[in-house]
Order: C-alpha cells, then sequence, then structure tokens
C-alpha cells in the first residue's frame, strides 16, 4: 500500500477536521498555513505522475462495505494524474490569493474550513476506483459548494445576485445539482442490479452488464440517467441555472470551484467512462450507445451557443465568467460526445482534456483578476468600471492573455484546445454541431473583448467618479494577490507555445485507460493519431474558420467597447429585432423564469391547494364521521333510551349509590383509612428500625456487604437456573 | 452476557420498575430527577449493548421464555435476534438522549415526576413490542406504547392537546383493533400465537383466507406507520406534543410499526404480502409525494417535521414493498437513520422555541445562526442526512432501499415507479434547505437579536444524535452485521 496516492485525498480532510478546532485560536498565522494542506496534496499529485510514467497504473482498495462490494479504493492512472494536478496546483495558487482576499472577513475560519473539505472531496472523487466512492465525493463538494456559495449567509444587500440573495442561491445550486446526482444515482444502480459491481476496473473487464441491459430496453435510458449527474454538476443545459448564482460566494470560491474543478467533475466522469462506453458501441456493437454519444455532443454544443449568447448581455463580471464557464464546459461536453462518434476516439477525448486543462488555467486567471477589479473599484458590475487600465496594469495585461486565451486567439491556449475540439466534430461529420461550435468562438471573441474593453478602456464611470470623489485611491492590488494570477497568465502563454506539441502527448497519454488495460482492440479498431485520418481538409480548414470567426466577432466588439465608435444602447434601440433578442437573452432566453413558475412557484401552489382541501377535509372527515354516530346514538337515546331503560336507570342507580355510600363509610373511612394509617406507622417505624443498618461502623457495614453479596450469588444461581431451563 | 442474568426481562421491566420511584423521588428533586432517568436508561442501554455483542460473538439469537397462560399456550417471550437488536437499540439510544433533552425542556412545566414516570413507561413498552416473541403479547405492548404517549400529549402538550391526543389514540386504537381481527384470525386457523412457529402451519391454509388476515393486519400497521390516507392523526399529534415526545413519536415509536411490517407481514405471511408488492409500492410513493409537498407548505416548524416523518415512512414502506433484500435492509436500516435525524431536527426545533419563548412559526424567525450557532450546524446535518448526503446514515439507508427497488423492477413499469420514488429524495432536499434557509439564514429579526444558544442539557444529546448519524453513515458494516443474515435467511 503505497502512502502517497492516499495521502493525497487524505491531507485536506485533516485540514478540514483541524481547522474549525484550533483555527480561531492561533490567528492570522492560520491564514498562511491553510495553503499547506493543499499544497501537500499538490506535491503528491506531481509525484504520481513519475509513478505512471511508464504505463504502470495503481489499483488499491480496503474493504468498507463488503456486503455489497463497495470498498474504498484508488485508481491512478493518466486522467486521475492530469485533474489532480490540475486541481490541487491551481487550488494552491488560489488558496494563496485567498490569504490576502478573504483577510477582513470575520468568518474566515469558516472559509479555510470549507475550502479545505471542499478539495479533499474533490480529490476523493478524481481518484476513486468505483462509482459510489465518487458518488461520495461528488456529494461532498456539493455540501462545500452550497456552504461557499452561501458564505454571506446573512443576506447583505452588496452580496445578492440581482434578485437573490446567497442563501437562496446556495439553495438554488444545491437542490438543482441534486436532482442531477439522483438521476446519476439511479443510472448507477440500473447497472449495479445487472452488473453486480460498481468498480470502474470490473466494469471494463467483464462487459456483459452492457448486454443485460441492453435486452431489457435499459441501455439509452440508464446512460442518459447517467448523464444527469455530469449536466448538473458542469452545469449543462437543462441544469446549468445554478452556476450564475453561484457567484454570490466569495471570488476565490467562484475561481476554484465553480470555475476550474467542480465543474470539470461532470467532464471527469464522463472521460471516464468514455473509453468502456466507446469499446462496448464499436467492438460489441450496441447501437444505443451511439445515440447516446451524439446526445452529448449535442447538449455540449447547445449549451455552449446558450451560454455564450447570454453573456454578451451580462451587465456583472463575474456573471460573464459565469456564463463564459458554461460555454467553455459546452465545449468539453462536445469533444467527449465526438470522440464517441469517431472510431478513433482519442482524438476527442484528448481535445475535451486539453481544453480542461487550459481552461481551468485561465479561467482561474479571470476569476482572480476579477475579484482585483472588483476589490479595487468596489463594484462588480462592468457598467460602473472603466479606464482602469491606468491604474491596473498589471491587471490589466493578465486579465488580457486570458480573455484572449477564452476567445481563442493563436498562439495562446484556448486557440490550440478549442481548435482541437472543432476538428474532431468536424472530422465526425456533424454539420449542425460544428456550425454551434464556430458560431460560439464568434461570439466568445465578442463578449471577451466587450469585457476588456469596459473594464480597462473607456471613459471613467460615473461610480469611479463618485468613489474618487470620496477619497478612494485606486491602485493595483497587493502582490499576493497578483503574483498567482501573473503566474497563471505566464502558463497561458507557455501552454500555447508548447500547444499542438502537448497535444500529440496527449494522444499518447490517454491511450492508457480503464479499457485499454483490461482489454485489446481488434483489428478494425486502430487507435491512430488524427493526422493520419481522413479529411486533411478540415487540418486546413477548421483553424481557418475559427480565425474568420474570431474576426466575425472581434471587429464589432472592438468597433464598439474599445474604440467606443458606437454605443451599444443605440445599436439595441436601432432594431425592434435587435431589442427583442436583447429582451430574450437578458431574460436567460426565459429558461430560468419557467423553471421558478414551474418547480417553485408551481408545486408551492400545487401543494397548498392539495393541504387546504384534500388535506383539511380528510381531517374533517374525521368529524363528520364522529357526527354521523353521535347522532345516530341520540336517536336511539330520545326513543329506547329515555322511555324505558331510564326507569331502570334511576331504580339502579339508587341501588348503588346506597351500597356505595355504605360500602364507603364503613370499608374507606374506617378500615382502608385506618389501614392506610397502620401502613403508614408500619413503614415509619421499619424504615427507622432499617436507619440503623447505616450506622458508619465498619464492622456492621461489612456483614451487610457480606449479607447482600450472598444474596447477589443466590440471585445469579437462581437465574442461571432459570436461563438454563 | 452469561454473567447478567434475564438481560432482556430486565430491560423490558427495570423502566417499568423505575417508573413509579421516579415519580415519588421527583417530589424531593423535581427536574433533577430526570438524572436517575438517565441512570436507568443508561443501564438498559448498556445492557442491550451487551446483548448485541453476544449476539455477534457467539453468532446466535437470545430467547428468554416464560411460561405466562399455559392454558391459551401462551409463553411470555423475549427474543433478541438479528432483527430486534438493532432496533431495539436505536429506540432505548433514542430514548437516553432525548431524556436528557427532557431535563431543560421541563424546567418550567408541572408535574415533572409525572412526566417521568409516564416516559419510562412509553420506552418500555416499545422495546417490549420489538423484543415480542408471539402475537398476543406483542398485542399488548402495542397497546401499552398508547397510554402513556396519550397522557403525555394530553397534559404537556400545546394547542388543543386534549383532542389531538384523544384522536389519536382513538385512531390507532381503532387500527390496532384491526390487528387485533387478524392475529385472532392467525390463532383460529393456525393454532399458535407464537410467531415462529406460524410460518410452517400456515402453508396448508387457503390464500384468499390469508390475504384478508394480512390486509387486516396491516390496516393496523399503515395506521400507526401514518400512510397515507391513515395518516391524519399524526401532524396534530406530533406538532402538538411535547417536543421530547415528539422527538420519540417521530423517532421510534412510527418506526415500530415498520419493525412489525418486517417481522410480521413480511418473514411470516411472506408470500400472501409479496402478492401486495406492486400496490404497496404505489402506496408507498404515493406517500412520500404527499408527506413531502405537505411539508413544503407549512409555515409551523413542528408540523413540517411531522409531514417529513409521514415522508420518510413512505421510503421505508417502499422498501418493504418491493421484496428484496437490500429493500428489507434498507428499511431497516432508515429506522436507525431516521430515529437519529428526526430526533436531533424535533431537537433543535424544540430547542428553538425554547430559547425563543415558544416561537414556532417559521414566518417570524429568521438569521438565527447567528445567534445559535450550533443549533444551526445541528439542523444542517438533519437535514442533510434525510436528504441522503454521503458520510451521514440516511445516504447509506436511502442507497438501500432504492437498490432494493431496482433489484425488484423486472419491468419498464416498475422502473419508472422506482424512478420516480428515487426523485423523491430531491422533494425532500427542497423542503428542508428552504426550512433550513427561513429559520437560519438571512438578516436577523429584531425580536430575535436577544436569543440565546440552547443550554448543555439540550445541545450534547443534540450533538450525540448527530455522532451517531454520522457513525452510521461511515460505519454501516456495524448494523448490517445484524440485518443482513437475518432478512437472507428470513427471505426465501
Amino acid at each position: 500500500m503505497s502512502i502517497i496516492p492516499w495521502l493525497c485525498w487524505i491531507a485536506p480532510f485533516i485540514g478540514f477536521i483541524v481547522t474549525p478546532l484550533i483555527g480561531k485560536k492561533i490567528g492570522r498565522v492560520r491564514d498562511y498555513i491553510e495553503p499547506v494542506f493543499t499544497l501537500i496534496s499538490a506535491f503528491c499529485a506531481t509525484t504520481l505522475i513519475s509513478a505512471i510514467i511508464d504505463g504502470k497504473v495503481i489499483h488499491e482498495e480496503i474493504p468498507w462495505i463488503e456486503e455489497l462490494g463497495i470498498n474504498i479504493g484508488i485508481l491512478i492512472d493518466p486522467l486521475s494524474v492530469i485533474m489532480a494536478n490540475v486541481v490541487t496546483w491551481i487550488g494552491f495558487l488560489i488558496m494563496v490569493y485567498s490569504i490576502e482576499y478573504m483577510k477582513d472577513d470575520p468568518s474566515v475560519n469558516r472559509f479555510w474550513t470549507m475550502m479545505n473539505l471542499f478539495v479533499g472531496g474533490m480529490l476523493l472523487l478524481i481518484l476513486s476506483d468505483n462509482f459510489v466512492q465518487m458518488f461520495i465525493g461528488w456529494e461532498l463538494v456539493g455540501v462545500a459548494s452550497f456552504s461557499l456559495i452561501g458564505f454571506y449567509y446573512r443576506d447583505e444587500r452588496e452580496y445578492w445576485i440581482e434578485n437573490y440573495p446567497p442563501s437562496h442561491c446556495s439553495m438554488k445550486a444545491f437542490v438543482i445539482t441534486k436532482i442531477g446526482d439522483l438521476l446519476m444515482l439511479i443510472g448507477a444502480l440500473i447497472i449495479y442490479t445487472h452488473s453486480g459491481t460498481l468498480n470502474f476496473v470490473k466494469l471494463a473487464e467483464d462487459l456483459s452488464w452492457v448486454g443485460s441491459l441492453a435486452r431489457s430496453g435499459l441501455l439509452l435510458p440508464t446512460l442518459l440517467f447517467l448523464l444527469c449527474g455530469p449536466l448538473g454538476k458542469s452545469a449543462q443545459f437543462p441544469f446549468h441555472e445554478w452556476l450564475p448564482e453561484a457567484m454570490a460566494g466569495p471570488t476565490p470560491v467562484s475561481a476554484l470551484i465553480h470555475a476550474a474543478t467542480m465543474v470539470k467533475a461532470g467532464v471527469y466522469f464522463i472521460a471516464r467512462i468514455l473509453p468502456i462506453l466507446h469499446y462496448a458501441y464499436w467492438e460489441l456493437g450496441y447501437a444505443d450507445i451511439l445515440l447516446f454519444f451524439y446526445i452529448v455532443a449535442f447538449i455540449g454544443a447547445f449549451t455552449t451557443f446558450l451560454a455564450g449568447s447570454q453573456a454578451i448581455v451580462a451587465k456583472e463580471l463575474k456573471k460573464i465568467l459565469a456564463y463564459s464557464t458554461i460555454s467553455q464546459i459546452g465545449y468539453m461536453m462536445l469533444g467527449l460526445g465526438v470522440a464517441g462518434l469517431l472510431e478513433e476516439y482519442i482524438v476527442g477525448l484528448a481535445a475535451a482534456i486539453f481544453h480542461l486543462i487550459s481552461h481551468a488555467v485561465f479561467k482561474a486567471l479571470l476569476f482572480l483578476s476579477a475579484g482585483a477589479v472588483i476589490h479595487s473599484v468596489e463594484t462588480k458590475y462592468v457598467t460602473e468600471m472603466g479606464g482602469l487600465r491606468r491604474y491596473m496594469r498589471i491587471t490589466f495585461y493578465c486579465m488580457l492573455i486570458g480573455a484572449m486565451a477564452l476567445a481563442g486567439l493563436p498562439p495562446l491556449s484556448g486557440f490550440w484546445s478549442k481548435d482541437a475540439i472543432l476538428l474532431s466534430t468536424a472530422l465526425s461529420g456533424r454539420a449542425l454541431l460544428l456550425l454551434l461550435g464556430l458560431a460560439t468562438a464568434g461570439v466568445t471573441m465578442f463578449y471577451s473583448l466587450r469585457m476588456i474593453g469596459l473594464i480597462f478602456f473607456g471613459e471613467e464611470s460615473e461610480h469611479i467618479k463618485e468613489i474618487k470623489s470620496e477619497g478612494h485611491h485606486i491602485h493595483e492590488v497587493n502582490p499576493i494577490m497578483w503574483i498567482p494570477y501573473c503566474v497563471m497568465s505566464i502558463l497561458t502563454i507557455i501552454i500555447g507555445i508548447i500547444g499542438p506539441f502537448l497535444e500529440g502527448e496527449l494522444h499518447n497519454i490517454l491511450a492508457l485507460n480503464v479499457v485499454s488495460y483490461t482489454h485489446s482492440y481488434t483489428e478494425l479498431v486502430v487507435i491512430r493519431g488524427a493526422t493520419e485520418l481522413e479529411g486533411e481538409l478540415w487540418h486546413i480548414l477548421v483553424p481557418l474558420l475559427s480565425i474568420i470567426m474570431l474576426i466575425v466577432g472581434g471587429v464589432p466588439s472592438y468597433i464598439i467597447y474599445i474604440d467606443n465608435r458606437l454605443r451599444p444602447e443605440q445599436i439595441v434601440e436601432s432594431s425592434a429585432l435587435l431589442k427583442a433578442i436583447y429582451k430574450f437573452l437578458v431574460m436567460r432566453w426565459y429558461i430560468n423564469p419557467v423553471y421558478y413558475a414551474v418547480f417553485v412557484d408551481g408545486l408551492i401552489n400545487v401543494s397548498t391547494n392539495i393541504y387546504n382541501y384534500l388535506e383539511r377535509s380528510l381531517n374533517g372527515f374525521n368529524s363528520v364521521f364522529v357526527k354521523f354516530f353521535t347522532s345516530l346514538a341520540l336517536l336511539m337515546f330520545s326513543d329506547i333510551e329515555q322511555r324505558i331503560l331510564e326507569g331502570f336507570n334511576a331504580s339502579l342507580v339508587q341501588f348503588f349509590k346506597g351500597s356505595s355510600s355504605a360500602l364507603f363509610s364503613y370499608m374507606e373511612l374506617i378500615t382502608l383509612e385506618g389501614f392506610n394509617m397502620n401502613l403508614a406507622r408500619f413503614f415509619r417505624t421499619s424504615s427507622q428500625l432499617l436507619r440503623r443498618i447505616q450506622t458508619g461502623i465498619l464492622s456492621y457495614n461489612i456483614i451487610e456487604i457480606v449479607i447482600g453479596m450472598l444474596i447477589l450469588i443466590l440471585f445469579t444461581i437462581f437465574g442461571l437456573l432459570m436461563g438454563g431451563a | 452476557m452469561s454473567y447478567i442474568p434475564i438481560p432482556l426481562l430486565q430491560i423490558v421491566l427495570v423502566p417499568i420498575i423505575a417508573s413509579p420511584l421516579i415519580y415519588y423521588l421527583s417530589k424531593r428533586l423535581n427536574t433533577k430527577s430526570g438524572y436517575i432517568v438517565l441512570v436507568v436508561l443508561c443501564y438498559v442501554t448498556l445492557l442491550m449493548l451487551g446483548v448485541g455483542y453476544e449476539f455477534l460473538m457467539r453468532n446466535s439469537e437470545i430467547l428468554e421464555e416464560y411460561s405466562w397462560a399455559p392454558v391459551a399456550g401462551l409463553y411470555f417471550g423475549l427474543k433478541a435476534d438479528g432483527l430486534s437488536i438493532p432496533v431495539a437499540l436505536i429506540i432505548l439510544l433514542l430514548s437516553t438522549a432525548t431524556s436528557v433533552y427532557s431535563i431543560s425542556y421541563m424546567e418550567h412545566k408541572s408535574n415533572v415526576g409525572m412526566y417521568f414516570a409516564l416516559y419510562l413507561l412509553y420506552v418500555a413498552g416499545m422495546v417490549g413490542t420489538v423484543l415480542a416473541t408471539n402475537l398476543i403479547q406483542f398485542y399488548l405492548f402495542w397497546e401499552l406504547m398508547l397510554v402513556p404517549s396519550y397522557f403525555l400529549i394530553a397534559e404537556w402538550g400545546y394547542g388543543d392537546r386534549e383532542r389531538v391526543s384523544f384522536k389519536y389514540f382513538l385512531y390507532t386504537h381503532v387500527g390496532a383493533l384491526s390487528l387485533l381481527a387478524g392475529i385472532l384470525a392467525t390463532y383460529a386457523f393456525v393454532g399458535t400465537f407464537n410467531m415462529y412457529e406460524i410460518p410452517s402451519r400456515i402453508a396448508t391454509l387457503s390464500p384468499s383466507v390469508l390475504r384478508w388476515i394480512v390486509i387486516a393486519m396491516c390496516m393496523g400497521f399503515f395506521v400507526k406507520m401514518a400512510v397515507v390516507p391513515l395518516h391524519t392523526w399524526l401532524p396534530d399529534a406530533h406538532a402538538e406534543a411535547p417536543t421530547p415526545i415528539s422527538m420519540l413519536l417521530s423517532g421510534v415509536m412510527i418506526e415500530c410499526g415498520v419493525y412489525a411490517l418486517v417481522r410480521i407481514a413480511l418473514s411470516i405471511f411472506y408470500e400472501v404480502f409479496s402478492g401486495f408488492s406492486s400496490t404497496l409500492m404505489i402506496l408507498a410513493v404515493i406517500t412520500m409525494f404527499y408527506g413531502g409537498m405537505m411539508a413544503l407548505v407549512q409555515s409551523d416548524i413542528k408540523r413540517l417535521l411531522a409531514y417529513s416523518s409521514i415522508s420518510q415512512i413512505g421510503y421505508m414502506l417502499f422498501g418493504i414493498s418491493a421484496i428484496t433484500s437490500y429493500g428489507a435492509i434498507g428499511s431497516v436500516y432508515h429506522i436507525i437513520s431516521h430515529a437519529c435525524a428526526k430526533g436531533l431536527l424535533f431537537a433543535c426545533a424544540g430547542a428553538i422555541m425554547h430559547q425563543t419563548n415558544g416561537t414556532r412559526d417559521i414566518r417570524k424567525l429568521g438569521g438565527l445562526a447567528q445567534r445559535m450557532p450550533v443549533t444551526a450546524i445541528l439542523f444542517i446535518v438533519g437535514v442533510f442526512s434525510l436528504a441522503g448526503v454521503p458520510t451521514l446514515s440516511g445516504f447509506i439507508s436511502e442507497f438501500m432501499i432504492f437498490l432494493g427497488g431496482f433489484e425488484s423492477a423486472n419491468t419498464i413499469g416498475k422502473v419508472t415507479i422506482v424512478v420516480i420514488a428515487v426523485l423523491c429524495a430531491a422533494l425532500t432536499t427542497a423542503y428542508g434547505l428552504w426550512a433550513l434557509r427561513r429559520i437560519f439564514f438571512g438578516p436577523l429579526r429584531p425580536e430575535l437579536s436577544e436569543v440565546k444558544e440552547a443550554p448543555l442539557t439540550m445541545i450534547v444529546p443534540m450533538s450525540f444524535l448527530a455522532l451517531l448519524s454520522f457513525f452510521f453513515g461511515l460505519y454501516p458494516r456495524l448494523p448490517l452485521a445484524f440485518l443482513e443474515p437475518w432478512i437472507k435467511a428470513a427471505l426465501p
């Protein structure tokens, strides 16, 4: 049993337990110690790289619920090592940033406790070798997310996201992801009843469960149920509405949980099971799985466009980034979906994971720098910023790099990773998906430039003038805050420079997965690199098309937001169609209002009506019942009772009254009362006698003890005899 | 255990004997007599733990039989086997914690001695039901549970307590009469009341007769369990009862009905009962959703928790009606989870009422986490356990219940029913989190600004119940060591 993989996920849990106990007592030095737990995990994760570098895989387990065959285990293979490194190193940088960002908050101890819970849960999720353990980590990060979104639970107005207070936002996130989680659990339970195991390696080894599901007609439904968990956690349609509200939490939380790591958990899970399902389709021929892959790809492509379009009109800085996250994860889902549609799944899988890595870096960068900006100008609305590039040069350059990576400008990292996904989509031959992907590339450039323009270019807004007149000095933030995101921007550039090389490497690395080390493919399905595929035309066309889309999206945005030659309000007002589109986008495609109307207000209305009409009347039914019988009884009473029985009763009563008074006077007063008195006297005297046992004289007490023991021994013997009988 | 004689008889009798003693002692000690109740219950709990330990070590059940009414062939028997030990233990653990809780709860109330005396009788009644070996003895304790709880609600309850307690008594009693009819019918056909001799003898009886017997008995069980539509007594009774008694009522008493369903309907009348599987699964889903939806729209915190109990009973009925081993194991495990979680939640509700001078309307609460942080955290633990968050026992029990459901689902229709049942957990999460938010989060209401955290005699039992939730969530092998062999042996 090697200690490093286990320590990797246990270290943050130690932080989770220790922080509430002694955190408050050690003062500010605690803030410098907290990131160390994550740093330990980061070192472990990096060490694991060398452990698996020559194609080895680590798989260990210890028993937990043997009856169900559910154990606690770790599976260290390329996928989990890549994810673990992304999560821990970015997590560490964000925690360093938080030292300064959260320093004035009175509840910072609670912040650190929950951040540790989050990292621990996330690593537990990533390193698990079976579904149940992964689900435990999955729910734990949900709990951490709930508590961190609702961090400002007192609901002070400044923390509200539009009309929603933080306590509501956290509840919304938890309930929506819970629905997804439950659907995923259903899928897992169905698989369990057909396979008898939920261990990923065992599920890959013996694929008879796929056949069993197919024969019961449950294959596609089960896979779709399973998909709902990732859709919920990764905020994809139709479970995407919680992520914009999740911005109610502090900025490090948004950066870590809702951009770089937790929302990638869904992508990770699909990537984990993708090879299994791909093998089941391409090698074993279960046709339903192809439809599943297409659904994954389509949801990804649709969500990409859906969320990207909403980012165009968002007024809060963090909301722009939130919609952007949903959109970029859509790309990853698209990549995974088309990976299944292609015979050579490695192309899509490597593209999706590459985009996961590059997105984690530049999105965390964007969130941290956004936090710095919000902190400096004391507003979270981009419409209240402007012209900040003179005051915050470092943040400006870092954020510019991040935004351009997001938009996919060559040669930054985002260009290569997005391009890889678009290339796989093109190779799969699905035109609609490619169209949505390309269109969103343009949209992404548009809102990225819009964001940069509104914050850093143009005139200073009213708000800025106001705070400057109050004496507030706008300046660059503390180095503890900008060093982390500066590091990330350098990393973005580096990833961009080694981009194509990295992509090729990922092909080789990810070829080692649960299926490849439990099966061998036949000659029909060979894992080849993308360059050997047909459709070489696409290798030139796709990058070309992306760059064209960048120009299509970038030029208008530049003109409006950076050059400030046109005003956006004028453009929208000028056309009824544009106004309608604007309204549609601001209202979140009306999806959010519909959800509230049906699932919240609708549910409460239906329940209230049932309560008022059904429940109350069921209750009232009792009294009807009772009333019926009472009136029946009364009827009988008036007839029979009064005439015949009454007379009999009267004489009976007389008899009893007489005899009882005689009885009373004789028995009660004389005998029983006297008996009572005697009894009382008896007890008084005997207690006075018995009191003498408590003499305090040792010899008497010893005798008493001996007598007592004898009685106990007799009792025991008696009891033994009874038991024996 | 071979060195402590007649442990099971002690477990049932010691509280009964101690009851009048406590009443007498309370004249002097007032609320402090609760500590003596604690000692008595600790002793009884330790005995039960010893019995459990011995069961695991020797892998054999512990049976005590006494001649009772030989003319009717009746023996007074107490049996501790894989099913009764976990249930009896959780009854005792919850009762012990609640007795400490009662101490500060009863601070300003009168006639405390009577309360504790009735309390002990109530606990004895519940434990006796679980340990009984023949149907008449079982029925005796079943009815015995009613009398002290009736008085407890009527005397120390809230609102229209006399009417509420009387309705509770009458309703449950009528249901119990249906149960009695089934029991007597069984005797008439089979000639014995002993639960362990019946299965072999009913094989020759006609199924239609057996079906009516099972229906009659189940009516009794369902009234006690508060399955929809026989549930209308529960919201009033649990909401208007004094809070420690609500903890016991919701936490373990209605679960005695679940125990009875497993012990009698499932294992004794297996063939007939399994015929009702589909109907009962649908009834269970209706109960789950009905309870949850009603809970969602309550503004009184105790009524909300009462309706939540109805919904949770639906979970347990669902697991049993799946007629698979994991469904039944999950349901009994859910007895344990629910006792800990619902006991904890009612305790928090009582703590809130105690600290805010009796406020129980959620609309008048808000922001309490700032004044009562420990209570808030414990409330969160309770809500998460019901919602099925892993590392808490609710996850383990719900996982097994739903696994059992899917194991029995061999048609698309049945799969759909189970899917709907699983989604009820989202409803549970919704009403739990919403209650949490409205009570504890948000701005602190000015009228609550002087509220203090609950006293230690409340916090300690609450924390104990929360720790139990974590314990059974992280170490499920302990209850499973009892339940799994028993259920695997009981179901063919």
